[in-house]
């Protein structure tokens, strides 16, 4: 019987970690809509806030755009949108 | 007793090889055959077949490099992803590097895990980029890397496959699994390997990196996230004017939004501007000059849907090269007929720039 062949696993996984959704309001009046920079998405989220308009008038609507597509949002966005909504919406365009 | 300074603590040391152990997953198979479809079958290749690694190559892989198994070569943060030494030097046993390949291969990864290169974006996008590796210094001529005729194509081991490995790394390490994270609509050829060296002997200015910061003599590594080249063919530009005209209507030719580009010049092109006595910033100024667009002609060119054209626009200058420093100059490729090559940003422009690292040793720590 000829000697077997050992060869090594190449791929190394994603760390794991564990991120606690925040918990669902019962009730909201302002929605953030966080364009992500990438072409159309202002387009789409604009429909978007037009829609919540309609059907809920009595919400506020906000919005916010990444400034790098291809980027993580900076911190300091994000916080400013915790301060300021109750519940955001993520738009991707493409 | 022997030892070894591990961290700053003195270990005693048995067997030396031990430290570069690696500790992988391993698998048992019965010959070569079937380890190249085993890695086949895991999608754990680029679509070629790769060199099977055993843990005595891997070991000799690390040694070379100068690594530990547990080493952190870099991070993708977006991914949670840590890149190991022990993984790096899998994958370029893998690629068919040789083990002396390996700081080379080790430098451009830790390069492409610098925040301003923008790993996760440029590596995911639609845009399909691929990390283009530009090799200066000494180990160059000690790789035998090419910086000649042919520097893009095949037939050089050392470029062919410190390339691949770069890739191969992404892929298996990175998580940068086409058609899952890599969502290039085209992607193209420079993403099985591409990596070119500076031909510094025919470079009658600095090298691409001692202007970026490198001390001479120091072999280092520039990564540049691009799109395919472009030839600039022209055979006949005997003067410089004429050279930055053909070479800044190709750099036109695209759709540029910001970021750097690179100019390959080939050595007749190089002897152009060489004869006319132009340093590298005169080439750059007469491309700046000759690489102008209205704001409103760039997003036509664009289309974007989301991007209204303003009177203002059809007036106001878009600078392809907005400043000196964004092109970027090196000297490669073969004698025969004038022919140099413009090699485009990735699409996301400056949100990925060329990183450029030191390659064996820190020279800022």
């Amino acid at each position: 019987m000829a000697e077997k062949l050992i060869v090594l696993d190449p791929t190394q996984d994603a760390v794991a970690t564990k991120i606690e959704r925040a918990a669902r309001p019962a009730t909201f009046k302002t929605v953030g809509l966080l364009d992500n920079g990438k072409t159309n998405s202002n387009v789409l989220l604009r429909k978007v806030g037009e829609r919540l308009a309609q059907h809920y008038p009595e919400i506020i609507i906000k919005s916010y755009r990444k400034p790098d597509a291809s980027r993580p949002a900076p911190p300091a966005l994000l916080d400013q949108m915790a301060a300021e909504c109750d519940v955001a919406i993520p738009g991707i365009g493409d | 007793m022997q030892t070894v300074n591990v961290d700053h603590q003195t270990l005693p040391l048995e067997q030396p090889t031990d430290l570069f152990r690696p500790t992988s997953r391993s698998f048992e198979l019965d010959d070569i055959d079937q380890a190249i479809e085993f890695y086949f079958e895991q999608g754990w290749t680029d679509g070629l077949p790769v060199v099977p690694p055993t843990p005595a190559k891997v070991s000799q892989f690390l040694q070379a490099g100068g690594k530990y198994p547990g080493d952190i070569v870099g991070m993708i943060p977006e991914r949670n992803r840590v890149i190991t030494a022990e993984k790096v030097a899998i994958n370029a046993v893998m690629a068919g590097c040789m083990p002396d390949y390996m700081p080379v291969v080790i430098a451009a990864i830790e390069a492409l895990c610098q925040e301003a290169f923008n790993y996760h974006g440029s590596s995911a996008s639609t845009g399909g980029s691929a990390p283009l590796v530009i090799v200066n210094g000494p180990v160059v001529a000690e790789l035998g890397i090419n910086s000649g005729g042919n520097c893009f194509g095949p037939g050089v081991r050392a470029n062919a496959t410190i390339g691949r490995a770069v890739r191969l790394v992404m892929v298996n390490a990175g998580g940068t699994i086409p058609g899952i994270v890599d969502r290039s609509v085209l992607g193209h050829p420079g993403k099985y390997t591409f990596c070119i060296g500076e031909d510094e002997a025919g470079n009658p200015w600095q090298p691409l990196s001692m202007e970026r910061g490198i001390p001479a003599g120091t072999s280092a590594v520039t990564v540049f996230a691009a799109e395919a080249p472009h030839y600039v063919s022209s055979p006949a530009s005997g003067e410089p004017f004429r050279l930055t005209e053909a070479i800044s209507t190709n750099m036109l030719g695209t759709l540029y939004r910001s970021g750097c580009w690179v100019l390959v010049l080939c050595p007749e092109h190089v002897a152009v501007f060489k004869k006319a006595g132009w340093s590298k910033d005169d080439i750059r100024r007469a491309v700046q000059e000759r690489t102008i667009r209205t704001v409103a002609g760039s997003k036509r060119l664009a289309g974007l849907p989301d991007q209204d054209i303003l009177p203002a626009d059809e007036q106001a200058p878009f600078y392809y090269v907005p400043k000196l420093e964004n092109l970027l100059i090196v000297t490669a490729g073969g004698m025969g007929n004038g022919i140099s090559a413009v090699i485009p940003p990735w699409v996301g422009g400056a949100s990925s720039m060329p990183v450029t690292r030191a390659v064996g040793v820190c020279i800022d720590c």
